[in-house]
């Protein structure tokens, strides 16, 4: 039988919160009583145990999932927020509902659904994105966006449209995908180039999305449009690569340049 | 490159500055989730609950007192969320916590930690408020004085509740572990 009192020493010695001389007088309890001992090394033992419990890595896309859903205009940005940033944030990131807006406004002015907005891009030398905005309400202007590179997927189980966009400071890329089956699709870009800002679908639906290094992965099933959107961090031109499987295997790989 | 104190990450943040926020994320999400798993034991449920915890540390921001560690006030909102979820877990029939362990445990996750298996296995059975103070005490490091912050509960009762769960957990461990 361990006496209470110096059963609470043990617990403390365990957790390191014993003084020096509660530490010696332990000591010398241990020392003249073995089951004390014996129950103090278990607990020692198990404790090592514990602190060895490695750590679980969180799913990777945790971040992205608390930033895309934290309300963005609960702290306004006082003195000097990027004004672009601002608004490509408060454009694409902070509501559905804007995002929605986006997609009508592009119905109404192309009035040839979500696949031809994205064309409506194309149909233009230079894109603003004012242009894209006539129902929003925006109090900044925000660099116009010009069209990199377009091109249309066809391939067994998906077709297609891509579309790369970029300004000075941020690079849209536009995916339409029509498929009978999943596709997993994965966009790799130079992190020194570009910082990813974030991921957003027309049509919600299981899409497995995760971001891992500077790799994008996504499913994508049916009729939807993706677009990804990352921060230029440099002036530098980096191509991305976009590749395309199908039950593992891939079916196409396309190497798209940010800048003509 | 020197480590920005959290406090003035959370100014940051309350001055509409997100990068702030996304560095508190960095810092503590694999802390938040990990705390949350072993108390929770579920993979998804976990990073459900970690999500809603920063979302709630963030609408909260103002409400956080400097005088309190900000690791602890994360700490305590964890533990709440967590204890939410259970309690909305057993509301709705779901699976129990104390029969999770039973369950299968994500075994891409635990390649190399047939240890830390057993170890959740055996936090499982034991009760809740034992599971916390564990959870605390040994993944979290935190002292009594900061349990008894993040539990709400006096530093008298948290030593009591340790000692006796360290008590549970070496009988339960002892046949396999030790």
């Amino acid at each position: 039988m361990i006496d209470d009192k110096y059963n609470e020493l043990i617990q403390r010695e365990i957790d390191g919160a014993n003084s020096r001389a509660q530490s010696r007088k332990l000591k010398r309890y241990l020392g003249d009583n073995p089951q004390a001992q014996k129950f103090y090394e278990d607990l020692l033992a198990m404790s090592v145990k514990l602190s060895k419990v490695q750590e679980i890595e969180p799913p990777q896309n945790l971040k992205i999932n608390i930033l895309n859903s934290i309300p963005s205009e609960k702290y306004i940005k006082k003195g000097r927020y990027p004004v672009f940033k601002l608004s490509l944030e408060s454009l694409l990131f902070s509501k559905k509902v804007r995002y929605a807006y986006i997609f009508a406004a592009g119905l109404i002015i192309g009035g040839l659904g979500i696949g031809l907005l994205f064309n409506s891009f194309i149909n233009q030398e230079t894109v603003g994105v004012s242009n894209l905005s006539g129902t929003m309400m925006r109090d900044v202007t925000t660099g116009s966006f010009q069209t990199a590179e377009k091109f249309d997927i066809s391939e067994t189980n998906v077709s297609g449209h891509v579309e790369l966009s970029y300004s000075k400071k941020a690079i849209l890329l536009e995916i339409t995908s029509k498929t009978e089956r999943e596709i997993e699709a994965r966009v790799e870009y130079n992190g020194n180039d570009l910082n990813f800002l974030g991921f957003k679908e027309l049509n919600t639906a299981k899409n497995n999305f995760s971001v891992s290094g500077n790799s994008i992965q996504f499913s994508c099933i049916g009729d939807n449009s993706y677009l990804i959107i990352w921060d230029r961090k440099t002036s530098h031109m980096s191509p991305l690569q976009l590749k395309l499987y199908s039950a593992g295997l891939m079916i196409t790989e396309r190497t798209i340049l940010n800048e003509p | 490159m020197d480590r920005i104190d959290d406090n003035i990450l959370v100014q940051r943040c309350l001055q509409g500055d997100k990068k702030a926020f996304e560095e508190i994320v960095d810092r503590y999400q694999k802390t938040v989730f990990n705390a949350a798993f072993r108390i929770l034991n579920d993979y998804e449920d976990a990073a459900d609950v970690a999500q809603s915890v920063f979302i709630r540390v963030y609408e909260n921001l103002e409400k956080f007192s400097a005088r309190y560690k900000f690791f602890s006030w994360l700490y305590k909102i964890t533990v709440n969320e967590s204890l939410n979820f259970l309690k909305q877990r057993k509301e709705i029939g779901g699976i129990a916590a104390e029969e999770v362990a039973d369950t299968k445990t994500p075994e891409d996750l635990y390649k190399d930690v047939e240890l830390s298996e057993s170890i959740q296995q055996a936090l499982m059975q034991i009760g809740l408020d034992y599971r916390l103070v564990i959870v605390l005490r040994y993944f979290q490091d935190l002292s009594y004085n900061e349990i008894s912050y993040v539990l709400d509960t006096p530093e008298k009762t948290v030593k009591s509740r340790l000692f006796t769960a360290r008590n549970l957990l070496k009988n339960i461990m002892s046949e396999e572990i030790i």
